[in-house]
Order: C-alpha cells, then sequence, then structure tokens
C-alpha cells in the first residue's frame, strides 16, 4: 500500500498480509486477518480501534512476542530488506530491544519486582551494546569498573526521561515508585538502545490524565530528540488526535481505515471509523445523544463471512444490494479515497466509483462533509 | 478558546446551576471518612488516610452531579458513605431529609430501596451462579417486593392428608377404646376412644366428640400455616410481568432471563447491573464508573441509556468517573476533588472555561485531556510531580505541592470553598 503524498519517504517496516491465528480450546481465534501497511522513518502512527481488533497482535507480531497459542500463519513483516518473521531468534533478538522497542501498558507486571530498577535498566547495556572502556587492557571485563559505566548511563537516561532523584532512583524497587515514574522507568529501558522504532503498546491507558499528559509530553519530546518512529497503539481516539501523524482504524483484525490524522478526524468514510468518532463524548463540543454503534464486536473464533463489520454497518442495510452481492461475501480490500487515504469499504469504493464517472471531487468531499 | 466562547459559557452558567435550596436531595455537610492505617507490633493506628475531607455540597433532585478527580482522590469512598455502605467519620449526609449517618438500621434498609449503586466493574458485581431472573428479584425478596411467605400447594395437600388421615383413622377405629401411644418399657400412654359403631348414635352425643373437633381444627389451621411458611422463590408470572419490563427498559430481553452473567458481554453485564439498581425503583443512583471497563461504542450505549433512563424516571444521578468528555457530557453539576476535597463545584463546562475562571486545577486536568479533535487547540499547563499520599496530605491548600501558581499564603492557609457566582464555588486563594 503505498501513498501518493509519501512515496519519498523511507519505508522503515512493511507489513504484507499479516495473519496470527490463536488456537484455544474454544476453536481457532482468527486475530488478525491479512493486515498490509507501512511504517514510514520518523513518522508517528497510531493504530487503533476496540478491545479485541487486532492492534496488540499486530505490534507483537512485529517484535516476534506472539507465544503459544498464538502463531502467525501467514505473512512477512520487512525491517531493513529482511524479513522478521522468517528470521532466526538470535537474529530477532539483536533487533528486539535494540532497534525495535516496546513499552507496555503496566509497567508493573513488565518490572521485575525482586530487582533494583536501576539494574534493570541497565541490562539493556550489557545486553545490545558493548562497553569497550569497562575492557582492561589483558581484554578482561573490569567488573567494577563496568559497574560504575552502568550507573552512569542509566542515570543519564534516567535524566532523560525526567525521573527526579536519579542517584537514588538506581537502587529502588519497582514497588517503591508511582505509576507514572514506573512508565518513565520502562521508556528509559526502551530508549536506551536508541532504538529506530519505538512501539508504545497502551503506554498511558493505566494512567490518571495528569500523568498521561506528562508521558504523552515526555514521548513527543523523545520523539523529535532521538528521531525515533513511534507506533501508538490505543482505543483512546484523544491521544490518536494529539500524537499522530497517520492513524490505521482496525476492526475485528483487519484494516478499515488508513489515513493522516486530521483527515481522519475530519473526513473518515469508513463506517466503523465514523461510528466510533461520533460515539465519544467531547469536551468543548457537548452532545446532546451519542450515535451509538448498533451491535457487539464478532466473536473471531467465527467472524462473519466477508467484511467483518457488515452486521453493525449502517451503509450496509441501506445498500442492501450491495449487501447481498459483497459485504457478506467478499473482504473489501482497502481502496485509496483520496491520495494516501485509504478505506476498505465495498459500499464506499462503489460509491466513488459512481461518482469518479461524472463528479468532481469538490462535490464528493461536500457530499461526505454534509452527511 | 475566543472570548466570544467564554462570554457564551458563562451566560449557559447562569441558566444552569441555580437551583431553589428546598429541591435538593442529597445535602452533605463537612464530611470527613479517615481510614486507619495500622502498623507495628500490636497493629496500633499510626496514622489515617484522608479519603474524604470535609467536604459539603447539594444534589437538586433530578439533576446528576459528576465527580471527577485522580485515582486516590476519595470519589468512590465519597459515592459509598453517602449510601452508608462506608460508615463516615463525622459529618452530616441528608437524604431527603433523612439524617442517614444516625438512622437506625432498620429504617435504613427501608431507605435503601430509594438509593442503589451501579459499580465499576460489571464482572465482578454479579454473581457468578445467579441466574438474570435471580439477580433481579433478589433485591426484591430482601425488600419483600415479592412476598417470599409463598403458600405452597404441594406442602399444603401433603399436610391435609396426613389430617385427614389421621381423623378418619379415628372414626375407622370403631374397635378399640383407646389408641396405643406407649412405648414398652419408657412409658405407657393412650388416647382413649368412644366406642362407635355406625348404628350407635351415642357417639355424637359422647362428651368427648367436641375436644375431637376442636383439637383438630386447631391441628387443621397449624398445618395451613406451616403450608404457607414454606419457603418459596417468586412465581414465574412475577418475573415475567415486572422483571422482563425493567429488562426491556435497559435494552435486554426475555431470552436473557435464564442466562448467567459469565455468557453476556461487559456491556450487556453493566445493563445487568443498572437493572438490577432499578428493580427497587429508586430516587438516587450512584453511577461508579459505570462505562470504566467497556469499549467506545458500547460506552455509547449505556451513555445514551442512562440518560434516557434519568429522563423517564426522574432521577437523581452522582456520576463518578476518572474521564471528564464522559462527566461533561453526563452531568449538570461537576465537582472536580483532589486529595479528599473539593478543588471547585461548577457548571459541565468548567473544564473548558477560562483558566482565570476556575480552579487551576481543573484547568491542568482540561488542558492534559487529549481531545480526539486534532484541530482543538489549547492551553495546556502540564502538572509536574505525582499525587502526594493522601495518608499524609500537604498542609495548607493540598494542591500546592504541584499549582502552577502557588504562593506562600497556600503552603499554610487552606483555603475556602468559596461561592463565585450562580452555584460556581472554588476552594482558591487566588479566585
Amino acid at each position: 500500500m503505498t501513498s501518493v503524498i509519501d512515496q519519498d519517504q523511507e519505508k522503515i517496516l512493511k507489513i504484507r498480509g499479516l495473519r496470527v491465528h490463536f488456537y484455544t480450546f474454544e476453536g481457532v481465534v482468527k486475530a488478525l486477518d491479512g493486515i498490509t501497511f507501512d511504517v514510514f522513518k520518523g513518522e508517528s502512527l497510531g493504530l487503533v480501534g476496540e478491545t479485541g481488533c487486532g492492534k496488540s497482535v499486530t505490534v507483537r507480531s512485529i517484535m516476534r512476542l506472539i507465544e503459544e497459542p498464538g502463531k502467525i500463519v501467514e505473512g512477512e513483516i520487512d525491517y531493513h530488506g529482511k524479513d522478521i518473521l522468517t528470521m532466526k531468534d538470535k537474529e530477532v533478538r539483536r533487533i528486539r530491544g535494540k532497534k525495535i522497542a516496546m513499552i507496555f501498558q503496566d509497567p508493573m507486571t513488565f518490572l521485575n519486582p525482586v530487582l533494583r530498577v536501576g539494574d534493570q535498566v541497565s541490562e539493556v547495556f550489557l545486553l545490545h551494546q558493548e562497553i569497550p572502556e569497562a575492557k582492561r587492557s589483558d581484554g578482561k571485563i573490569d567488573k567494577k569498573k563496568l559497574k560504575g559505566l552502568l550507573r552512569t548511563k542509566v542515570t543519564d537516561i534516567f535524566k532523560i526521561v525526567r525521573l527526579p532523584d536519579v542517584e537514588e532512583l538506581y537502587d529502588r524497587y519497582p514497588h517503591e515508585l508511582s505509576g507514572g515514574m514506573r512508565q518513565r522507568v520502562m521508556i528509559a529501558m526502551a530508549i536506551a538502545s536508541n532504538p529506530d522504532i519505538m512501539i508504545a503498546d497502551e503506554a498511558t491507558t493505566a494512567l490518571d490524565v495528569t500523568i498521561q499528559a506528562q508521558i504523552l509530553d515526555l514521548l513527543n519530546d523523545l520523539k523529535d530528540e532521538l528521531r525515533t518512529t513511534l507506533i501508538f497503539v490505543t482505543h483512546n481516539l484523544g491521544i490518536i488526535a494529539n500524537m499522530c501523524d497517520r492513524v490505521i482504524v482496525l476492526y475485528g483484525g483487519q484494516i478499515v481505515e488508513v489515513a493522516e490524522t486530521v483527515e481522519l478526524f475530519q473526513k473518515s468514510i469508513h463506517p466503523y471509523t465514523r461510528g466510533l468518532l461520533k460515539a465519544i463524548p467531547l469536551i468543548h463540543r457537548p452532545k446532546r445523544e451519542l450515535d451509538a454503534i448498533s451491535g457487539v464486536v464478532p466473536n473471531l473464533v467465527t467472524p462473519p463471512e466477508g467484511c467483518r463489520f457488515h452486521p453493525r454497518c449502517y451503509m450496509a442495510a441501506e445498500n442492501p444490494e450491495i449487501k447481498e452481492r459483497l459485504c457478506v461475501k467478499e473482504r473489501p480490500d482497502p481502496y485509496e479515497y483520496f491520495p494516501g487515504h485509504f478505506v476498505a469499504c465495498h459500499v464506499r469504493r462503489l460509491e466513488r466509483v459512481d461518482e469518479d464517472a461524472g463528479l468532481k471531487p469538490e462535490t464528493v468531499y461536500e457530499k461526505i462533509e454534509t452527511q | 478558546m475566543a472570548q466570544a466562547d467564554v462570554e457564551e459559557s458563562s451566560v449557559e452558567l447562569k441558566e444552569e446551576v441555580e437551583t431553589p435550596d428546598e429541591d435538593n436531595l442529597i445535602k452533605v455537610r463537612n464530611l470527613v471518612k479517615f481510614f486507619p492505617i495500622t502498623g507495628g507490633l500490636l497493629s496500633k493506628v499510626i496514622g489515617y488516610v484522608h479519603a474524604v475531607d470535609h467536604i459539603s455540597f447539594d444534589v437538586p433532585k433530578g439533576k446528576t452531579i459528576g465527580v471527577v478527580g485522580e485515582s486516590g482522590c476519595g470519589k468512590t469512598t465519597l459515592g459509598r458513605t453517602i449510601l452508608r455502605l462506608v460508615e463516615p467519620t463525622s459529618g452530616e449526609i441528608y437524604f431527603d431529609n433523612h439524617d442517614i449517618p444516625n438512622l437506625p438500621s432498620n429504617q435504613m434498609r427501608h431507605l435503601r430501596r430509594r438509593m442503589q449503586i451501579v459499580f465499576q466493574d460489571p464482572y465482578a458485581s454479579l454473581n457468578p451462579r445467579m441466574m438474570v431472573k435471580d439477580i433481579l428479584s433478589e433485591p426484591q425478596m430482601v425488600h419483600r417486593r415479592i412476598i417470599q411467605r409463598k403458600f405452597s400447594i404441594p406442602a399444603f395437600v401433603f399436610l391435609l392428608i396426613t389430617f385427614l388421615g389421621f381423623i378418619v383413622s379415628l372414626i375407622i377405629n370403631q374397635f378399640g377404646s383407646a389408641i396405643d401411644l406407649s412405648l414398652p418399657g419408657v412409658w405407657s400412654f393412650s388416647i382413649p376412644l368412644p366406642s362407635f359403631s355406625p348404628s350407635d348414635l351415642d357417639f355424637l352425643n359422647s362428651s368427648l366428640f367436641p375436644v375431637v373437633i376442636y383439637s383438630s381444627f386447631a391441628l387443621f389451621l397449624l398445618f395451613l400455616f406451616l403450608a404457607y411458611s414454606v419457603r418459596k422463590g417468586p412465581s414465574q408470572n412475577q418475573i415475567n410481568a415486572y422483571i422482563l419490563r425493567i429488562l426491556r427498559e435497559v435494552g435486554l430481553d426475555k431470552e436473557h432471563l435464564n442466562r448467567f452473567p459469565h455468557e453476556f458481554s461487559g456491556g450487556q453485564r453493566q445493563r445487568i447491573c443498572i437493572a438490577r439498581a432499578l428493580v427497587l425503583n429508586p430516587d438516587f443512583l450512584v453511577l461508579d464508573e459505570p462505562t470504566a471497563s467497556v469499549d467506545v461504542s458500547v460506552q455509547a450505549r449505556v451513555l445514551n441509556l442512562l440518560k434516557g433512563l434519568q429522563k423517564k424516571r426522574n432521577l437523581t444521578y452522582m456520576f463518578i468517573s476518572h474521564d471528564l468528555s464522559v462527566v461533561t457530557h453526563m452531568s449538570d453539576i461537576v465537582m472536580v476533588m483532589y486529595l479528599g476535597k473539593i478543588m471547585e463545584i461548577g457548571p459541565k463546562n468548567i473544564f473548558t472555561l477560562a483558566a482565570s475562571k476556575v480552579h487551576p486545577y481543573t484547568s491542568a486536568l482540561g488542558g492534559a485531556l487529549p481531545v480526539p479533535d486534532p484541530t482543538y487547540s489549547k492551553k495546556a499547563i502540564i502538572l509536574k510531580g505525582d499525587v502526594p499520599s493522601p495518608a499524609n496530605p500537604p498542609p495548607g491548600c493540598v494542591f500546592h505541592t504541584r499549582c502552577p501558581e502557588a504562593q506562600k499564603i497556600c503552603t499554610t492557609d487552606e483555603p475556602e470553598l468559596k461561592h463565585k457566582e450562580h452555584g460556581h464555588y472554588i476552594a482558591c486563594h487566588f479566585r
């Protein structure tokens, strides 16, 4: 999927036809159903969707962290010309945590409770970086010197993530820190190896608004300072609007819409994205009633045939002929509705094809806005 | 935000918050709830968590008060204390002019019917072993809305047969002169019987006959009472008539009656919780983060449902949430809490008002919220540091450690909750 606008930008990750299944007792959960997208260097990309839409599975596949009973059935994740999915474990370990780092949702479960936080962060240096200064003349490592070097490195990183009293903090255990501080330690771990790509998997979901604002501010600054690519996984559209350049909307393991952030929020095209945007209460523009999407998220053991959104889709309901013919049978492929704006919807595609025949693009915009 | 917007919102403020005093359903005065912290060898009380610290406010009838604050600010404790699910340390709570903390427990139970709560986690607050119909009929049994002592026909028939058997055996026993009830070697006891033969109508004139009749009648009454007092659940009809109506009101249907909670999705479970709260036809509902654990599209439906129910049943809500946009959407009045204290009570648009018109904490919260609109620009004051521990709140204004405008006075003097305009209260030295 190439976009017209971003053609000159370097693609750092190319994900092609990613399909992930989980083999559970209740049946095969088809968590990801052929996902294809690119990540451009230096951008911040948002993955958004409701519970079970496959956003976390996508990023975990990128890190190759899918564990039993999950399995990557099909697909390709191209990073600098190499497919992460077919790499040897040794090669993956050289990338995971070093080139592609991840910040998880709940810092309490991902930090080791019996190790000092400073030591945990220094592990990153030990694993991924050579420290030549610590070597003695005979080539062996001076352990005392190494410890001191690691300590300064870790405290430096702590300063970058704006943690207070870094010297003292090095010897603390995770339970002694507040939620915001733990998340900062997680970020310190992620940036310690100066990664190309940082993935924040619901990094601020467990935090309070004011702490969340601190963390988001920090991530934004770090992204500019370190020039990393940021992938944001969240269900919070507010974070997407504030943090991301481009958004991918997922539903039931399929991509439904890809667009630049401003365009997505102003001219969303897919019925699901529209429903989602209408369903959130806004603080600055009060609504009398929220427009909810009818129905529930599909069970991915037996997902609906064709477009997975069709049982809840108002557009399909309004166009029963198209629904009968396409929505219930054929999976919609992403269609470039506007330059760089992809939509996976049969009704929308046909509409656009009709309009291309007669109408000018301006009227298409107008029509969408008035709807 | 443009100047025009600010003016517009202050006009709205005048209309919304003015309510006469007698219409207040809930009145809270100086409410305090401290939780003791025990420690040491003998579990001595070494301190208190200041969960709710001298709070006063009113809730008008039919309105929604939104309670906002970060985790640990005491908003959930406040909701529970008002319902007396947690006993307050001190202070007054009036619910429809009933003094809640000093009410005897039997009267409290009566009043509880009118005040209900919907908990945050619908996965934890529904008994997994009860079917929906049982969940919904239990509150009615507790409050005697469904009479539990049902007349049990099988038990009655059984007892009647035994009783008739006894009478018949008396009549048939025409050959003997007594019923022998003696146990050999233990005691000897027998009931003497009149000699009776069908042709001998002297029996009717026997002096014992009325005694037998009276005692058998008394036995019959005893059996009737026993039959009546056999415990039995509500009849199917009762469930169908009332519970089904409530269930339909929250958007579920008949087929859900015989299901267990695990068969439902998060949103549906929250609907069951709401239905359970509505069964007793309450006036006041505490909604403790009712949408914290559901997705956006489901949240929208739950919020719409709650708004619809409020309109239909003239309910008063206390909506507790950490989500500013949800609170803004649901509330008429918003109360901002920080470390157990009220920072501000105001109209629902306080988070978007100009910073000079609201408490610094309120504007910081409003600024910290990521708004799902890339074109919306706001002044972001990012607060430094974490919330201090409620076990050891800072002296003076509790917010001074993080406040961008803090002066010397804030560290020593605690600001009062001052009335500004039209029901807008702010606790700050500089507002």
